[in-house]
């Protein structure tokens, strides 16, 4: 396993429409190579309500942060979790060769690319996108890391 | 000013007692903790609605103890509307049948595609299904996600020389399709 990129700023919102938080680039990730992208995520308390986050491959949003597929719970307090994007490379006939999983508190998820497919290219950009369901609370995310795995 | 020695890899060190400094190697990186063992990148499809092989690993030798992971993609074709189940046998045992939950698709008729990841350690009395997958898979419907322990038997006693994918369809309209399988072994010391 080689780690190809990282970004350890934190990047925080409190937008209720999708924005870009932690951007990963200048990879090259090729088709079927397999690679894991995670990072870490975190609300503040200040309202009942939840934060979602997803991701965008090169400039796609596969998952849409509305869809809610790697979320918090919704009673106000603090929470964290953490979100792990297993996958490969694209090829034809498997566009969407991805999954997410993800943790917070005692909510979990997994689930496939919602969105939209990846495109059958190089993998170059890798972005954690985000979204809060009441302004008085804040989603961050941190530590985006991207790994590839050896082949042969 | 940057570092003179640790610009060539190096570091340097005043041994106790001595002279002059002298240049020595850093340590020895860790080796990686993921070691690729085997793959089958060559697409296998059924239209069966029987359980049958389609991807296949042979020839290891993944010892007690020793964690590991399987990793793949999955599709579906459109044709009916009906599910594709996925599974997993190691040797000869089905630990996950397909159709038990783990690695499913929906039943809408349309063109789908994900992912699914196993992670497994060889086994070790009285852990008897040290494992666990998840998958995703998604079309233009809603996406669906499996998330399990092995459902279907215990793992067979070390050492695992087979790692099989499995599938089967819920209508032969349809296809099911696995491709780029990959196993690691990963490092414990």
């Amino acid at each position: 396993m080689t780690w190809v990129g990282g970004n350890t700023t934190e990047a925080t919102t409190t937008s209720l429409t999708a924005v870009d938080l932690i951007t990963v680039s200048a990879l090259s990730i090729a088709g079927a190579v397999p690679f894991v992208a995670q990072f870490s995520y975190r609300k503040t308390s200040g309202a009942a309500a939840l934060v979602n986050s997803g991701g965008k491959v090169n400039t796609t949003i596969v998952i849409a942060p509305a869809t809610g597929e790697i979320s918090t719970g919704s009673t106000n307090q603090a929470e964290s979790g953490y979100a792990s994007l297993y996958g490969e490379g694209p090829i034809t006939n498997y566009p969407r060769s991805a999954m997410s999983v993800a943790g917070a508190f005692t909510t979990q998820y997994a689930t496939g690319l919602d969105s939209a497919d990846m495109s059958i290219a190089t993998i170059t950009d890798l972005v954690s996108d985000g979204l809060v369901g009441n302004a008085s609370i804040t989603l961050g995310q941190d530590d985006l890391h991207v790994y590839t795995l050896t082949t042969s | 000013m940057p570092p003179l020695f640790g610009a060539m890899g190096m570091s340097r060190q005043r041994p106790t007692g001595g002279l002059f400094p002298i240049l020595v190697a850093p340590p020895a990186a860790a080796a990686n903790a993921m070691t690729w063992i085997g793959s089958q990148t060559t697409e296998a499809t059924t239209t069966s609605t029987t359980e049958v092989d389609l991807l296949s690993i042979s020839a290891l030798s993944i010892g007690a103890n020793t964690p590991f992971s399987i990793r793949f993609m999955y599709r579906k074709s459109a044709g009916a509307a009906a599910t594709a189940s996925s599974g997993l046998k190691l040797n000869t045992t089905t630990v996950e049948a397909p159709g038990v939950g783990a690695i499913p698709t929906n039943a809408i008729n349309e063109v789908e595609s994900g992912f699914a990841v196993m992670h497994l350690h060889g086994t070790s009395s009285p852990y008897v299904r040290p494992g666990l997958i998840y998958s995703g898979i998604a079309g233009v419907g809603a996406p669906l996600g499996g998330n399990a322990g092995l459902a279907t038997a215990n793992m067979p006693a070390a050492p695992i020389t087979d790692l099989v994918s499995l599938g089967l369809v819920g209508n032969p309209l349809i296809t099911l399709g696995h491709d780029e399988m990959q196993a690691h072994t990963l490092a414990v010391s």
